[in-house]
């Protein structure tokens, strides 16, 4: 199978065409060697739009990363995609062989991991690392990598390119290390980005550069993003959409604004009420979400939301059948007893 | 897949599969039939051999028969009755070896990390000397020197293994050393002794004890190796490296002669890697 | 590596090869109940050891003797032997090739072979791959050198004649023109290659037990250093560029797992000079393995105390090349370009 070049002018038309990328009813299962299976991610549903950032929330168990791996083809030996479909302009990804994956991998999207210095090579340039995808995919030497490197770092915002690029990983700092892989994920040009928690391991000031970065990127290339996070703020800058998991499924979804004005699902509502933020007064009792994190193994046998164990707004059938999605003014929540919704 | 998924899969897998465990598995079982053997072999060997290991006959040569399931070598002596007799001298002489080992290494190793400071510091060099230092050479000069013999054979193995086991001490009492327990029972003013004979074994015991078994597997095939240049135990006591060597004699008429001995050497060895393994997954 | 770094290697490696040699003399000197005795022969009647601790200079004190020992070090000289009483250096250099040919061939194969089949090993998602290749490299490894030496030996060269009983060339050849010492390397520079192939066929065998004992190490501490490496978080990213999963560990891991292997390697080393004594032995390979197992036999410590020397040199050279290597595998270990 031959990769596709996307060109500007394919993506023109395909803007037109505005959902890039429809994940329908995706389930992934990692399964251990006496046959217990644990379901990580349970129907999940979303579109990725062209120029649009989605961002995906949650907390560490939700199903979150499982979603990332399922989509690049990247699942551990025990994890595998027991339904639903990720359908993309080359097919439904879901069904494609691992050669297939390979040959999409880094041409029709790119991936942005966490944890900048560990992600990266410690034995070899920089440059090369970023000259790789394009050296993959379209044939190319190093030396013409090199120079489309150079090129691309610099229209990141790195300084001296020519120097960085013929540096190692421990020689540059997070951020920088951060942009680096931002270049090593779009040579090729891609229409997706995918992000899995750029921000976790990045200090302070790198982080909301890197996040603006990538809402630039959105803008102007009209580059599609996927954005992996739990930090809520990282959201509110840069995300047009969010989508909450919660035990592997997809609570709420909607405009990011529309959402955290006025959330529906109670553990969006406990999750934007715990965040810190510059307004958040001084030694204010920041509000717990009461209850301890999901458990899965527990999840896993029992029915209904999994959210019911510690929810105060749970009635009697959130214990017993995961709720129904409800939708309305571009948004949706599954819940059977969600919050008002706060007209503005 | 992420850490988490990772975790809460062992954790779901252990609650369900938890009734499964009683039944071991065939390949323990033989394990522990095999190492039984040894074992009783090499206390009373008289039970497994059908010969007097010494004992001479007319029968010399003769190839692998009902008779004599090893063959016969040229005394007329038979080769399996001499392999089972010659476990004493191998397999006994390598577990008094280790044990010595163990026992000085490891208990040099975890003083040396505990106390730290000058003691450590010297232990270390003494150790990185003779750590990877070809010990096959050093073994034939000192063997050279003290004459050869069993005995000489444990004592200049034993004086080049416990380095080994006193690095890996030392670096598991530095790791353990921060443990918040002994800053506990430090301010206890428990003594040094008790700290580590009480506390730090339990979680030293399992290493120590799967170190142990992978070694007599090296420990075996040093002892052959000096006695079959002459070194170890001397004729007529049977011992597997010396029978090897001196099949080397009928080499091309006796093929019985060396093999057999080496097939056995083999046999330990694997057992006692196989030991090794199966107590480190129990210890971790 | 800075001066200052290498420097200090080079100290601590005389270090080490003094205290060696200090500790083999000591020992071959002291304890044995009457070297003398030993150096004149076990039949040797009480007149003729004490001309021989005379002559021999093992009538004076240990301290003198050992002083002038190592004087004589200093200065090149590395004793005479008890049995020819004449300076062994001339034996000693002439053996020296021979087991360098040997040690040198062996490691080429089993390196390159131990790291293919770790990288294979390490990265198979298939059990049914890992156990069977867990099982041949213990076997391998199980099986005592000289046992497998011998095994092969007695089948593929006495009962089958593929492979010549022992030597280095058949009695019929003469070795080519010492350039290097190689028979291999020297038959092909003096462009005589019916030399070359016997010599190659004299090789055979002792190669072959070398490297099926040593690959079996080196395959697996690639193997665990390889499925480690498979784990870490660059991997990922690799395989998230497009990188097919052969690309991932040729390019990627192989560099970075190699800082354990030779590590390991570098140890082996020691137990590669063991194996081959033993090695030599029985293929009568005329190397410094077999000329001090003649010592051996006839207490002839100066000569053993030589070969003990020469091995301390090569293994303490093999280590601090090793260490060299590292800021070669790993840039974060080579200094600041800034």
């Amino acid at each position: 199978m031959t990769t596709t070049h996307h060109n500007s002018q394919d993506r023109a038309d395909r803007a037109l065409d505005s959902a890039f990328w429809h994940v329908d009813r995706l389930s992934v299962v990692y399964q251990s060697e006496d046959g217990t299976r644990l379901e990580a991610v349970s129907d999940l549903s979303f579109e990725l739009k062209s120029g649009q950032v989605l961002a995906i929330v949650g907390e560490s168990g939700s199903g979150k990363s499982t979603v990332v791996s399922a989509i690049t083809g990247l699942l551990a030996e025990n994890g595998l995609i027991s339904g639903g479909s990720i359908v993309t302009s080359e097919g439904d990804l879901a069904t494609l062989s691992e050669q297939e994956m390979c040959d999409l991998r880094g041409a029709l999207f790119g991936y942005l991991p966490q944890q900048p210095m560990a992600a990266m090579n410690p034995t070899m340039t920089v440059g090369r690392q970023i000259a790789e995808s394009a050296m993959i995919h379209t044939g190319i030497r190093y030396k013409e990598g090199r120079a489309k490197a150079i090129d691309l770092m610099r229209s990141l915002g790195l300084r001296d390119p020519e120097l960085l690029v013929d540096q190692f990983p421990h020689q540059l700092s997070g951020g920088m290390l951060q942009r680096v892989l931002l270049a090593a994920a779009l040579i090729n040009d891609p229409d997706t980005l995918i992000a899995d928690e750029p921000t976790s391991a990045v200090d302070a000031s790198s982080k909301w550069q890197i996040v603006e970065l990538i809402g630039d990127l959105a803008r102007e290339r009209g580059l599609s993003v996927l954005l992996v996070t739990h930090d809520i703020s990282v959201v509110e800058r840069a995300a047009d959409e969010i989508a909450v998991m919660y035990g592997g499924r997809l609570v709420e979804h909607g405009p990011t604004k529309t959402v955290i004005d006025s959330p529906q699902h109670p553990y969006t509502s406990g999750l934007l009420g715990s965040r810190v933020s510059e307004t958040t007064p001084h030694q204010s009792l920041l509000n717990e979400i009461p209850g301890i994190p999901i458990d899965l193994p527990t999840l896993a046998l029992t029915p209904g939301c999994p959210f019911a164990a510690r929810c105060d707004r749970a009635v009697e059938d959130c214990h017993d059948v995961f709720p129904q999605t409800k939708r309305s003014h571009g948004r949706m929540v599954a819940c059977h007893n969600p919050l008002e919704l706060r007209h503005a | 897949m992420s850490a988490t998924a990772d975790t809460l899969l062992r954790k779901l897998s252990k609650k369900t599969s938890r009734s499964s465990l009683a039944a071991m598995s065939v390949g323990d079982v033989v394990l522990y039939v095999i190492v039984a053997f040894f074992l009783m072999a090499l206390v009373v060997p008289s039970l497994f051999a059908p010969y007097d290991p010494l004992e001479l006959s007319s029968a010399r040569l003769e190839s692998p028969n009902w008779a004599h399931w090893f063959g016969t070598d040229e005394a007329g002596r038979d080769v399996f009755s001499r392999t089972v007799y010659a476990l004493r001298p191998s397999l006994g002489a390598s577990l008094m070896v280790v044990g010595f080992s163990a026992f000085v290494g490891s208990t040099l190793g975890v003083i040396a990390g505990y106390r730290g400071g000058f003691l450590d510091a010297v232990l270390m060099r003494v150790i990185d000397v003779f750590l990877a230092f070809p010990y096959l050479i050093l073994a034939i000069a000192l063997s050279v020197s003290l004459g050869a013999g069993i005995r000489t054979s444990i004592i200049v193995l034993s004086i080049l293994w416990w380095p080994s086991y006193a690095r890996q001490f030392r670096g598991q009492v530095l790791a353990l050393k921060t443990q918040p327990f002994v800053d506990s029972a430090r301010v206890s003013l428990v003594p040094t002794r008790t700290i580590v004979f009480k506390h730090f074994w339990p979680h030293l015991a399992p290493h120590i004890a799967a170190r142990a078994s992978m070694a007599v597997g090296n420990v075996i095939l040093a002892l052959a190796a000096l006695s079959f240049l002459g070194l170890g135990a001397q004729p007529p006591i049977p011992e597997l490296g010396s029978m090897i060597a001196q099949g080397r004699n009928y080499m091309l008429i006796a093929w019985w002669y060396s093999f057999f001995p080496g097939l056995v050497i083999v046999v330990i060895v694997l057992t006692s890697l196989a030991v090794s393994d199966r107590m480190q997954q129990s210890g971790s | 590596m800075t001066f200052l770094a290498l420097g200090r290697r080079l100290t601590s490696g005389v270090f080490v090869i003094w205290i060696v040699v200090s500790i083999t003399f000591l020992i071959s000197h002291v304890i044995p109940a009457d070297p003398a005795r030993a150096a004149a022969g076990l039949n040797a009647g009480a007149e003729q050891v004490e001309a021989t601790a005379i002559a021999l200079g093992l009538n004076e004190p240990v301290w003198t003797q050992y002083g002038n020992y190592i004087s004589g070090l200093v200065h090149g000289d590395l004793g005479t032997s008890f049995s020819t009483r004449q300076p062994l250096r001339g034996n000693l250099f002439a053996a020296i090739p021979a087991t360098f040919e040997l040690v040198l061939w062996s490691m080429v194969i089993y390196i390159v072979l131990g790291i293919g089949v770790g990288l294979c090993w390490g990265s198979t998602r298939s059990r049914r791959v890992s156990n069977v290749t867990r099982t041949i490299v213990s076997m391998c490894v199980a099986m005592p050198v000289f046992w497998v030496a011998l095994m092969l030996q007695m089948w593929i060269a006495g009962r089958l004649g593929w492979a010549p009983i022992q030597g280095r060339l058949s009695s019929d050849m003469t070795a080519p023109a010492q350039t290097t010492g190689f028979h291999t390397i020297d038959a092909v520079l003096s462009g005589q290659p019916s030399v070359f192939l016997d010599a190659v066929w004299h090789l055979l065998l002792p190669v072959t037990t070398l490297v099926i004992w040593l690959f079996a190490l080196a395959a697996r501490v690639t193997s665990t250093a390889v499925s480690e490496e498979w784990r870490a978080a660059y991997v990922r990213t690799a395989r998230a560029k497009g990188a097919s999963r052969t690309r991932t560990v040729l390019h990627h891991i192989f560099r970075n797992a190699m800082n354990p292997v030779v590590t390991v390697l570098g140890m082996q080393f020691g137990w590669l000079l063991g194996g081959t004594v033993l090695v030599e032995v029985v293929f009568s390979w005329p190397g410094i393995g077999l000329y001090m197992f003649s010592a051996m036999q006839v207490f002839d410590y100066p000569v053993i105390l030589a070969v003990t020397i020469v091995i301390s040199v090569a293994f303490v050279f093999v280590n601090l090349i090793v260490d060299l290597l590292y800021p070669v595998l790993d840039p974060r270990l080579r200094e600041s370009r800034n």
